[in-house]
């Protein structure tokens, strides 16, 4: 009996199943509600004040950096942010202060004591985002830092930014 | 009444036993002891086969019963001139008897009494007969000793099945004195009789629905038998020394050498009769293998997955079960004997006494002690694969004997021995020597047992979870299905509950959940192999790494440019290993997977073989990075149908999170046939669940200590 056992058969190979209906993804090449900054079409979410498209995974966020997403409906969403705020800025500014704005109403302010990376997450009150529409979300860093050189003024590191659930 | 109607389920199954015993054994061999464990090796059988035909119906357990009853011969009590004269050792035996009979009839209050063993026997009963259960590994254990349980259960429930299982000890105890006198040292036998009943881990099985006491009997009864045989050459008996054998296997698997021993012992004598043992062995086996091969593919199941490859258990589950099983806890192999003979931090606690059991070795001097030894080793082989002190309790009885043969060289020494391990095995003395979490009795709970008081507060003393069956009970709806990450006592619940580690469905629909809440489990790694672009017969993704991780594929898409090749219904797909769950890899849902069931080692692969040749440049996976040993290269069949290289590895990057993954989770338990979620606040992800119930589309049904029941979508 355990001799035919052995002798069981494995399944050769099945047909694809019925094909279910796909979550929602962000596609490589639409807006949608989250980026990251190595992702190929980064640049169509950056509005304003965002340093210029390089090979990195990171771009710098000036005085008053604006970002837009294609925001799906959705039961609940958070705005989340991965960034970093570098020491070398940090020794001159101290604790960074960011305010998030979306469609112009204000989300959240929130003092960040340290520096390094850093991630942010908050709820999004359900009528500050327009559905299936383009939203835009700004963050305005406060103090920033400023080249004594050339003047240049510079918030934060940002990485990846977005909508989720 | 209640208390009347345990007493006769046990009663009553004991007596069918004795009869059985009697009318196979008749005056061949008159032990009581023996005729009771003979008996059940048959009462179990004949049990199965009513199982197999759904007659599992207590009227029919009545009636079969009386009928055995009155056909079976009386049973051969000892005689008043036979039984030992009073002597200390008979009130330390009845003081343990008192001890041990209190808390079988009290509930069944034991982990896995009220879990699996009853639990399933609940469940064959409610059916009136087996049923398919594949999401539970437990079930694909024999249960020789369980469906004893189950004819016992139908008169007076949990208790009475705890009841007949210390009638195994009772029928060992004796057994061992009557075989010493019968070999002529019967102090040594009184003795060993008493260092066996008293120790604190067989008390405490004994009186609890589990199943090594009756191992233990059922071993020590084939020796009691082989040696009798030996001298009588009866026929009868060799009958009996096979179902034993094969009882002994259906009852644990690790007493699987019972039979070559059984029939290798008879061999040396006459290979006919060892012809007979084996072919009754088979009789008592063969059903049970028989079970497994037709359900679960391995007629050994749940072990040997990788040797009997089946949907039902997965390979890596089983690799981490023997591995914890075989150190639990432990540093070293080196504590074992304090914690089994004194700590009891395996489960139990042999006594102290044990810890002189190397001078047994000295019995070897003996012919008697040399087949007590071998019996002791033979029993004792498989101890590693579960160092848990329940597993030495087989052995246990040989080692005693062979103990105490060597102390009673020396006048009284093995009874004052024997009487010092009494008294220290107490439950209140106990505690001045084990660890507090030890399992062991720790008082006579009288009033429990006579139902003089509630069930339900004793119960949740020693099992706090079963507060839980009873809001299961509240809150859903008959024929419910339950699903958790935690077992609980499911003997006491209706409903049917699939635990996460119990079976490989179950472990996906675990994984599924942790797939919208534990973020390395999260679909947001895409794995992307790029290659000119040709015309190909198919592809094979072929994994190459070494690793504790399982390879896992949530979607695999064959690209040609931008456009994604649609999934034909002419496609082929497979996998190795465990190829079962290779389509949710192509179904369009990114909370589905195909897991490989496997650790990580090379050679596994997943091929999808094209109908005719299609035109493509890449294969995208999709998938969690929860599988950091996994190495992935890309093959290619090409027109001619040779596999050829693509690419030698995938350029990875990370994706955001998809939206509604929660919601599609749950919604994809429900689909695996799950109605609620219990989840303990102990539970990776109960805190997510809790504050995101509307996200997963779930309902709080009810909460009770710590644990929360949720109405899935």
């Amino acid at each position: 009996m355990l001799f035919c056992a052995g002798c069981a058969r494995l399944p050769e190979s099945y047909p694809p199943p019925e094909q279910r209906k796909p979550l929602t993804v962000p596609t490589p090449d639409a807006l949608s509600y989250y980026v990251s900054m190595d992702a190929p079409n980064a640049d169509d979410y950056l509005v304003h004040d965002v340093s210029a498209r390089d090979a990195g995974t990171w771009r710098w966020a000036y005085s008053h950096p604006v970002l837009r997403f294609f925001v799906p409906a959705a039961a609940r969403l958070r705005f989340e942010m991965d960034f970093s705020l570098p020491e070398r800025t940090f020794r001159d500014t101290g604790p960074v202060t960011l305010t998030f704005r979306i469609n112009g109403g204000l989300l959240d302010s929130h003092r960040f004591e340290s520096p390094g990376q850093q991630h942010y997450s908050h709820e999004v009150p359900y009528e500050m985002v327009r559905a299936n529409a383009i939203n835009l979300v700004a963050i305005d860093p406060e103090p920033v830092w400023v080249s004594k050189p050339d003047g240049e003024r510079l918030g934060f590191i940002l990485s990846r930014a977005g909508f989720t659930e | 009444m209640e208390a009347l109607a345990i007493l006769f389920g046990a009663g009553f199954t004991v007596a069918v036993c004795l009869a059985l015993g009697g009318l196979l054994l008749g005056d061949c061999f008159r032990d009581p002891g023996a005729r009771f464990v003979t008996g059940a090796a048959l009462l179990s059988l004949l049990v199965f086969f009513l199982c197999s035909l759904k007659l599992a119906y207590p009227l029919l357990f009545l009636l079969l019963g009386a009928g055995l009853c009155l056909w079976g011969r009386p049973p051969g009590l000892p005689s008043a001139r036979s039984a030992p004269r009073p002597t200390l050792l008979t009130f330390a035996f009845a003081a343990f008897f008192v001890l041990y009979f209190f808390h079988a009839m009290a509930p069944e209050a034991s982990p896995d009494g009220a879990g699996y063993h009853l639990g399933l026997v609940v469940r064959y009963l409610r059916e009136h007969g087996f049923v398919r259960i594949t999401d539970n590994f437990y079930a694909a254990l024999p249960a020789g000793v369980e469906m004893l349980f189950l004819f016992a259960f139908a008169f007076g429930r949990h208790s009475s099945a705890a009841l007949v299982h210390l009638a195994f000890l009772v029928a060992l105890a004796w057994q061992v004195y009557a075989y010493a006198r019968r070999a002529g040292f019967a102090q040594a036998g009184a003795a060993a009789a008493l260092l066996v009943f008293a120790s604190p881990a067989v008390g405490i099985d004994a009186a609890s629905a589990y199943n090594d006491v009756a191992l233990a009997a059922i071993v020590f009864t084939l020796f009691n038998l082989l040696e009798t045989w030996n001298e009588t050459r009866n026929t009868r008996l060799l009958i009996a020394i096979g179902l034993l054998a094969g009882f002994a296997f259906t009852v644990k698997y690790t007493a699987w050498l019972a039979l070559p021993w059984a029939a290798g012992y008879v061999a040396l004598k006459s290979r006919r009769s060892a012809a007979v043992v084996a072919v009754w062995s088979a009789v008592v086996i063969a059903p049970w293998l028989l079970k497994n091969w037709i359900w679960f593919h391995n007629p050994v199941a749940p072990f040997f997955n990788r040797v009997f490859p089946n949907p039902y258990v997965l390979v890596s589950f089983e690799e981490t079960y023997r591995r914890v099983l075989s150190l639990y806890h432990l540093k070293s192999r080196w504590q074992i004997p304090m914690e089994v003979t004194t700590r009891g931090s395996l489960s139990g606690l042999l006594g102290p006494v044990f810890l002189l059991s190397p001078l047994a070795l000295l019995a070897l001097r003996k012919s008697a002690g040399r087949r007590l030894l071998l019996a002791a080793l033979v029993f004792g082989a498989n101890y590693f694969s579960n160092i848990g002190t329940r597993f030495l309790i087989a052995p246990l009885p040989f080692v005693a004997l062979a103990m105490a043969l060597v102390l009673s060289a020396v006048p009284r020494l093995a009874i004052a021995v024997a009487l010092i391990h009494a008294v220290i095995s107490w439950p209140a003395l106990v505690p001045k020597y084990a660890i507090p979490q030890a399992w062991r009795l720790t008082k006579i709970p009288w009033r429990e047992a006579l139902r003089l008081k509630p069930e339900g507060p004793y119960i949740e003393s020693r099992l706090p979870d079963h507060a839980i069956d009873r809001l299961i009970e509240e809150k859903t709806p008959p024929g419910s299905t339950v699903f958790t990450f935690t077992p609980i006592p499911e003997a006491y619940t209706t409903r049917r509950v699939r635990v996460e580690f119990q079976a490989a469905e179950n472990k996906l629909s675990g994984d599924t959940l942790w797939t919208a809440m534990v973020p390395e489990y999260v679909p947001t790694w895409r794995l992307r192999f790029s290659f000119p672009r040709q015309s190909l017969r198919g592809i094979r993704v072929l994994q190459t790494g070494t690793g504790p991780d399982l390879w896992r594929v949530h979607e695999l898409r064959v690209l040609d440019g931008s456009r994604e090749l649609s999934r034909a219904p002419q496609w082929r797909l497979t996998a190795h290993p465990y190829p079962w769950t290779v389509q949710s890899a192509f179904d369009n849902s990114l909370v589905t997977f195909w897991l490989c069931g496997e650790t990580a080692h090379p050679g596994q692969f997943l091929e999808v073989q094209f109908h005719g040749d299609e035109t493509a440049d890449a294969v995208l996976i999709e998938t969690a990075p929860n599988q950091w040993s996994v190495r992935l290269k890309l093959q290619g069949l090409d027109p001619a149908g040779h596999w050829i290289p693509l690419a030698a590895a995938p350029a990875a990057s990370d994706a955001p999170r998809p939206l509604g993954l929660r919601r599609a989770a749950a919604e994809e338990l429900k689909r695996r046939g799950n109605d609620y979620l219990l989840v303990f606040d102990t539970n990776v992800g109960a805190d997510d669940l809790r504050a995101n119930a509307e996200l997963w589309g779930i309902r709080l049904v009810g909460e009770d200590r710590g644990a929360r029941l949720y109405q899935l979508p």
